[in-house]
């Protein structure tokens, strides 16, 4: 079926600091970017029931009216129309690890159109697709993320409705990354939520992406973004160049493979560590994440990329947007106890999640900058999304009670893939058995059996610091 | 942001500095009450608009917290504001909030990080980087 929809409003702008970011990396990682497609299943509440296909539809529409996000395209010279996916010309993927920025499209006040690069494409109104189907929610969402989107001609909204006997149990939506990340999604399931029980949604509207593009252009963005980019100018200057820069010798086929971790043990022992120490969960793992790569690679100083959600001002809250970009995270491991990592770890994550809210244009010339000053090229390669929604410190578990949960850690290899943009990612979720940090990295620089002691490591430590003080590992 | 608080913040920095150049100086001279009148009369002054910033930072930091601190707390907070439950998406926050009303870069160093902790240590910090 199809939905018509209309908004208030149409218009262009260039592309946010976010939109930028993943569009960046998705074009980095063509042909594989589905990878990016990512969703969400909302089973009907009960209140909304019996719901017929033709009030669901309503309710997506208004859905997608509420939220410009969801009716904005990619325009530009570079996603050419009937093109399926990014440009073929990035599709062999990225040589060079860094690129030179160009000039800033469209200007404070050009037309985005007349613009080099990609720009933000907001129509009024249109026509939205809808599957219907019968069974297995997940399945479904997994056939409605298996393509990538096609950025200029297709919505960024993929939704399905699964039905039984006519009436529908479950909504199921699948986001192309420029229209939302996982925070803007739980903003969209709780504004549909309200949509199918209550007709509306109540307040004032949210803030749009174009709106946004248009106060990062500004001067009071480009304050907010030039501090920023002082960071990532001041530590691109030191840090290694690359985190995992030598290779290893017995590369896996395909090279790139996850490992995930599931452990009951390292959620006690990080919230413990994180309630004694006045730490989030996040700055625990970050710095106990830093200290491992440090036992792996031998480097004094490591440089991690946090993604992080960007949600700290009023104008972007509730947004349905990307807003999530990587920040710095520099550390310096001075093989000292790990409480005095810990406590260097606060300010430094800090640092890190302010660095994220930046333009990045400014990040590309910096980057160059450093690489050429430093006669190598300069990324990290090395990041960590902590993709919890809560962060819940607790003193109370004994040694005994997180000794006797090791026992029920489980070690998996859940996704094998050809090309990633880049060689060591951890993921950190919430798992009904436990605290899951997964690591996706690409063999020829970490291999299957180092990725697997990474993680194991990763526990030791964190347990092993919840009761005591002990010394940053060394590998 | 309203463009009335960033002036009154403003003369709060003059205040300071006509009578100390550092707010910690300040509230300590304010205290002991023993300088003459033409200083008593900036006092008053810089008393005034330090209070007007205390409590202008205790509401910040508030809406930082969505409310799990309130103003009343912060203001009489005497241990860290993170023994509080003040996280660090709460300071993310608030040194944005500070960034943009006072048109400052916050310092995030270990040591001016301790300026995130309590209501006294983040008043002297503004007033000290002017």
């Amino acid at each position: 079926m199809e939905i018509r929809f209309a908004g208030g409003r149409a218009g262009t702008a260039p592309l946010t600091w976010g939109q930028r970011a993943i569009w960046d990396t998705i074009v980095k990682t063509a042909p594989d970017d589905r990878y990016f497609n990512f969703g969400r299943v909302l089973a009907v509440p009960g209140r909304a029931r019996p719901l017929t296909p033709a009030r669901a539809a309503g309710a997506l529409g208004a859905l997608v009216a509420r939220h410009e996000s969801l009716r904005t395209r990619l325009g530009g010279d570079e996603t050419g129309p009937g093109r399926s996916g990014p440009p073929s010309h990035a599709a062999g993927g990225s040589a060079e690890p860094y690129r030179t920025a160009g000039p800033h499209p469209a200007g404070e006040h050009g037309d985005p159109s007349r613009a080099a690069g990609p720009y933000q494409v907001l129509e009024a109104a249109g026509v939205l697709p809808v599957a219907v189907a019968a069974g297995d929610p997940d399945r479904f969402l997994d056939e409605l993320a298996a393509t990538a989107f096609d950025y200029a001609a297709e919505w960024p909204l993929r939704a399905g409705l699964v039905v039984d006997g006519g009436e529908v149990t479950h909504i199921v939506l699948v986001f192309c990354h420029l229209a939302a990340d996982g925070l803007g999604a739980e903003v969209v399931l709780r504004d549909l939520r309200l949509l199918l029980l209550r007709g509306s949604v109540p307040g004032p509207p949210p803030p749009q992406p174009l709106d946004l593009a248009r106060w990062q252009e500004s001067g009071a963005g480009r304050r907010v973004a030039g501090i920023a980019a002082g960071h990532w100018e001041q530590e691109y200057r030191r840090v290694p160049p690359t985190m995992f820069g030598r290779p290893a010798g017995d590369a896996a086929d395909p090279p790139i493979w996850r490992a995930q971790i599931v452990s009951r043990a390292m959620d006690l022992a990080a919230r413990r560590i994180a309630a004694v120490h006045s730490a989030s969960t996040s700055t625990v793992l970050l710095a106990a994440a830093s200290a491992m790569v440090g036992a792996v690679t031998g480097h004094g100083v490591c440089a991690m990329l946090p993604i992080v959600g960007n949600r700290f001002r009023g104008d972007t809250v509730n947004a349905v947007t990307t807003l999530s970009q990587e920040g710095l995270f520099v550390l310096d491991l001075d093989r000292g106890p790990f409480t005095e990592l810990l406590r260097a770890a606060g300010p430094a994550a800090l640092r890190a999640y302010r660095s994220a809210y930046h333009d990045p244009r400014d990040r590309d010339r910096l980057t160059a900058e450093a690489s050429r000053e430093r006669g190598t090229p300069v990324h990290p390669y090395c990041c960590f999304n902590d993709l919890r929604f809560a962060d819940r410190p607790d003193a109370s578990p004994g040694e005994a009670e997180v000794r006797r949960a090791l026992a029920d850690t489980a070690l998996s290899w859940p996704l094998r893939q050809e090309r990633l943009n880049c060689r060591f990612c951890l993921h950190v979720t919430d798992e009904p058995g436990g605290l899951g940090v997964s690591l996706t990295a690409d063999t020829r620089f970490l291999p299957r059996p180092a990725m697997e002691r990474y993680l194991l490591g990763l526990e030791s430590l964190l347990v092993e610091a919840a009761f005591r003080d002990v010394l940053e590992p060394v590998g | 942001m309203p463009e009335e608080t960033t002036r009154t913040v403003d003369d709060g920095r003059t205040a300071h500095d006509a009578v100390t150049g550092d707010g910690t100086t300040a509230r300590r001279v304010t205290g002991d009450g023993t300088t003459d009148d033409a200083v008593a009369d900036d006092r008053t002054t810089a008393r005034r608009v330090t209070g007007v910033t205390r409590e202008r930072l205790a509401e910040m930091v508030a809406s930082a917290s969505d409310g799990a601190i309130t103003a009343g707390e912060a203001l009489a907070a005497e241990v860290p504001l993170t023994a509080l439950g003040f996280t660090s998406l709460a300071q993310m926050r608030l040194i944005d909030a500070v960034e943009s009303e006072f048109g400052i870069e916050f310092d995030l160093s270990s040591a001016g990080i301790g300026a995130l902790d309590d209501l006294d240590a983040l008043e002297r910090h503004l007033a000290g980087i002017r």
